[in-house]
């Protein structure tokens, strides 16, 4: 099952920080060694040497080792990350539009749950399940992001895009629209409340009974 | 070692009177007078446009401001964004060129110097025109500097404001991809006697391959923008239909991504050749670094869609690969340019600090976009504070600090006055202390959740704590800029001449007068490498 | 002249892994056409050394040409009569160059 999460924490937390970190101070002590070090003073003359050839080139060589190793890292965390199971669990069509989002879950027999300027509409899913959702716009592009997730995919018009979440935990979290959509492009909050299965299924079935 | 005598260069005469007057001052063709105002006009909309970011921070210092409605903040930072890119950042790159390479190379004038005046003054005209769209009734452009469809469709941005902003924005384009051509030209062909390519200093060599991307990259925003104003004209629905929206964004981003390296390329060229004159000695590893603006050019051309990764409509492996190869290059400059300082006998003046800030701060801006190079976590931070952060450490940390490296560096030389160093240093600190104040904050806040293009939060977000931090740094970028503006004012009123060559320069523009005459050069030194003033002042002392 | 033509070279490495990769059209075709771009831009190399050149002082032509040319797209976009006024303002803008041009070549 695709879990966008620990795939993005397994390779920021694990790899790509770490590494940016690192480079960063060896970066800042060296410039700082260079001023203390090599200030101009009475009698220093500056060297005559103008390159290292060698040296260089096989720094250049670890430079491409290592983006060998971030960009095979990424390869094989994305292809996790962007497949889609063959049977999904659920599948929920989310609809963007100025200003706000649509939620209908096809073959569950409810109404759709449509946000509005004044109330927060809120995506209810099962946790521990593939959740399918097919993604599009009304208008404009605009882009889901659940930051829970780590994860946001672009909604465009004309366009239905399909990708996996699976929600861990049950909890409560803040979506967001992450593409500048025009005027009340910062109103377009939505919720999800991901829970257990069974509760999944009782409130499915209460919204049939509405 | 013979000079070249003044006739030889002087072979190029003066043929025509100075037209008397005001009117001959600004329509002046000489590189040199329309670098100066290509510059001098950029600087002043660097002053508008970084008002205009500065009053975002003021509605985002605490929620629910609400200081600018939503309509106008909106347009606050299409004007911030567009401003920053299309009218001050290109044409500094670009005038800075214009005014340094004739001189760096030798040579008495640009490459047809009317086409490089022309692009000055598309430059004037096309930023009134965007300008002009914020007067109408429906206000100007709100649709983000990078205008996708369909938000700029005729449906979703009603109104003259996005139409006088694209004519305008293709206008000033059009104007930039002329003085690119000037300059490349100059640089292929009037190169004075004994400078070859590879004895070009390092500021040409940034410059060519600038001029390269601006000259194979900008048609593509032309094209977009065009397209785009027959579409709202009702002329040619190209980018009607489904497949419209990820077209425009293919052609925009093809531009809009060669166009961050334009913007910096320069400015990295200027930091190298302060670098290499502040440390006392040639800048090491010219040969590498040559290799390396090449490949990290010609790379810029196939990164664009790591713009498109979170569309689901790009091969987004491809970019990927592309865009995290940036880091050879990249890292290849850095050895150079601290391997210039590793062994030198360093001057701490002004354009120096700038010089080591740039080193400093655009390593983070460096850093972050290999991070976003990655889909994985791209499609985390994509459209959020964290990206921000992210290109604000290349253009803040990046170009404006090598941007103002180049102008404490070469100020004497255009002006013929020295700016005040206590000052410089004053204006330093601040911005140091100020940017990173400004947007490290940010690189939390979009890690959190906060999405960019905001107009306004809620308390219940929990970002209201980092904004006011990023709110007071961006009030002491403000006074530096003051600082800065102060600096001008007061060293163009007290005129300290200066000399030739004040700072013990490398290379040619030094072996001319403070500004130069018109004709540039009376005689030219033996070029025998990339220093030659430099070699000569070697020479002298054995 | 080669430098272009080496910048050219390594696009064209880059736009073929593009095409093996992946062959959508629009893609390929920007990153091909800048490539041909490139290889056009070598050819402002190839002329050799130039001979002696004239400096213009100034140009009036050139102002008015860049107020006339944004007045014609301005007008084409926003306007109705505004283009004929911006065509003759472009039109007296290339005469002037042009007469500008002539008088150098006189002069020299």
């Amino acid at each position: 099952m695709t879990d966008t999460r620990s795939e993005f924490e397994d390779l920021f937390l694990g790899l790509y920080l770490p590494l940016m970190v690192v480079v960063s101070v060896v970066v800042w002590l060296l410039v700082l060694f260079a001023i203390v070090r090599y200030r101009a003073r009475r009698g220093h003359v500056p060297s005559a040497k103008s390159d290292a050839k060698v040296a260089e080139s096989l720094y250049a060589l670890g430079l491409a080792a290592i983006a060998g190793v971030l960009v095979w890292q990424t390869f094989t965390h994305e292809n996790r990350v962007d497949r889609v199971a063959a049977t999904p669990t659920t599948r929920i069509l989310v609809s963007a539009f100025k200003w706000q989002w649509r939620f209908s879950y096809p073959g569950a027999g409810i109404p759709a749950i449509v946000g509005t300027h004044a109330h927060t509409p809120e995506l209810v899913v099962p946790t521990g399940k593939t959740v399918r959702i097919t993604l599009t716009s009304r208008d404009v592009i605009h882009a889901l992001w659940i930051p829970e997730l780590r994860f946001k995919r672009d909604a465009f018009p004309g366009r239905p895009t399909h990708f996996d979440l699976v929600f861990d935990e049950p909890g409560r979290f803040t979506g967001r629209c992450a593409e500048f959509c025009g005027l009340d492009h910062a109103e377009m909050t939505l919720r999800v409340r991901a829970v257990p299965e069974s509760e999944y299924r009782a409130w499915l079935a209460s919204r049939r009974r509405q | 070692m013979a000079r070249i005598t003044a006739q030889a260069v002087t072979a190029t005469a003066v043929v025509d009177t100075p037209r008397p007057g005001l009117v001959g001052w600004f329509a002046s063709a000489d590189h040199k007078r329309v670098g100066v105002l290509t510059g001098a006009t950029a600087l002043v909309l660097f002053l508008l446009s970084g008002t205009l970011g500065v009053l975002m921070r003021l509605e985002l210092a605490l929620p629910g401001l609400q200081l600018f409605s939503h309509d106008a903040y909106n347009q606050l930072f299409t004007a911030h964004g567009a401003g920053m890119f299309y009218l001050v950042f290109t044409p500094l790159a670009l005038g800075l060129a214009v005014y340094l390479v004739p001189l760096q190379v030798g040579a008495a004038e640009i490459f047809a110097p009317r086409l490089a005046q022309l692009g000055l003054w598309l430059l004037l005209s096309g930023a009134v025109t965007t300008y002009a769209g914020y007067f109408t009734q429906e206000g100007g452009a709100k649709t983000g500097w990078t205008a996708f469809v369909p938000l700029t469709d005729v449906q979703n941005s009603p109104g003259t404001g996005t139409d006088l902003w694209a004519v305008g924005t293709i206008v000033v384009n059009v104007g930039m991809i002329l003085q690119a051509f000037c300059i490349l030209a100059t640089l292929l062909r009037l190169r004075a006697p004994g400078m070859t390519m590879l004895r070009l200093p390092v500021f040409s060599w940034s410059a060519l391959v600038s001029c390269l991307m601006v000259l194979t990259s900008f048609p593509a925003l032309l094209v977009a923008l065009t397209l785009l104003e027959f579409d709202r004209r009702g002329w040619w629905g190209v980018f009607e239909g489904g497949g419209g929206p990820i077209a425009y964004q293919h052609l925009f981003w093809f531009y809009g991504h060669p166009v961050v390296y334009v913007v910096f390329f320069p400015f990295v060229g200027a930091v190298g050749e302060v670098a290499a004159v502040f440390s006392q000695r040639r800048f090491f590893g010219y040969s590498a670094l040559v290799l390396s603006l090449l490949l990290f050019s010609a790379l810029s051309m196939s990164v664009w869609a790591h713009h498109m990764f979170t569309t689901g409509q790009v091969q987004n492996e491809y970019f990927s690969l592309t865009s995290t190869a940036l880091l050879i290059p990249a890292g290849v400059e850095y050895f150079d340019l601290i391997g210039t300082m590793i062994g030198g006998a360093i001057v701490l003046r002004t354009p120096m600090l700038f010089a080591i800030g740039f080193l400093l701060l655009f390593l983070f801006g460096g850093l972050s976009g290999i991070i976003v190079a990655s889909p994985v976590l791209d499609y985390h931070v994509h459209d959020s504070f964290f990206v921000v952060a992210h290109f604000h450490y290349t253009l803040f940390g990046g170009s404006v600090f090598g941007l103002f490296a180049a102008l404490y560096y070469w100020w004497p030389k255009f002006t013929g006055t020295m700016l005040r160093e206590g000052l410089g240093r004053l204006h330093f600190a601040l911005w140091f202390a100020g940017m990173n104040m400004t947007f490290f904050p940010m690189f939390v806040l979009g890690y959190e959740g906060m999405p960019r293009r905001l107009a306004d939060y809620s308390s219940s977000d929990g970002w209201t704590g980092l904004n006011l931090v990023a709110t007071a740094g961006a009030l002491v970028l403000f006074v530096g800029a003051l600082v800065f503006v102060w600096n001008v004012v007061s060293s163009l009123s007290r005129r300290v001449p200066a000399p030739a060559d004040p700072w013990l320069g490398h290379t040619l523009e030094w072996a001319t007068s403070s500004p130069p005459p018109r004709h540039n050069f009376d005689e030219l030194p033996p070029v025998l490498s990339f220093a030659p003033l430099l070699d000569l002042r070697e020479q002298g002392a054995r | 002249m080669r430098v272009v033509l080496a910048w050219a070279a390594l696009n064209a490495g880059l736009a073929l892994l593009l095409t093996l990769w992946w062959q959508d059209t629009l893609s390929n075709a920007l990153l091909w056409s800048a490539v041909a771009g490139a290889v056009l831009l070598a050819a402002v190399a190839w002329r050799p050394r130039e001979r002696a050149r004239a400096l213009p002082e100034s140009s009036v032509g050139v102002v008015l040409l860049a107020i006339g040319i944004t007045g014609l797209g301005v007008s084409v976009a926003v306007g109705e009569w505004e283009v004929y006024l911006a065509a003759l303002v472009t039109a007296v803008g290339v005469a002037t160059v042009a007469r500008e041009l002539a008088e150098q070549r006189r002069r020299r």
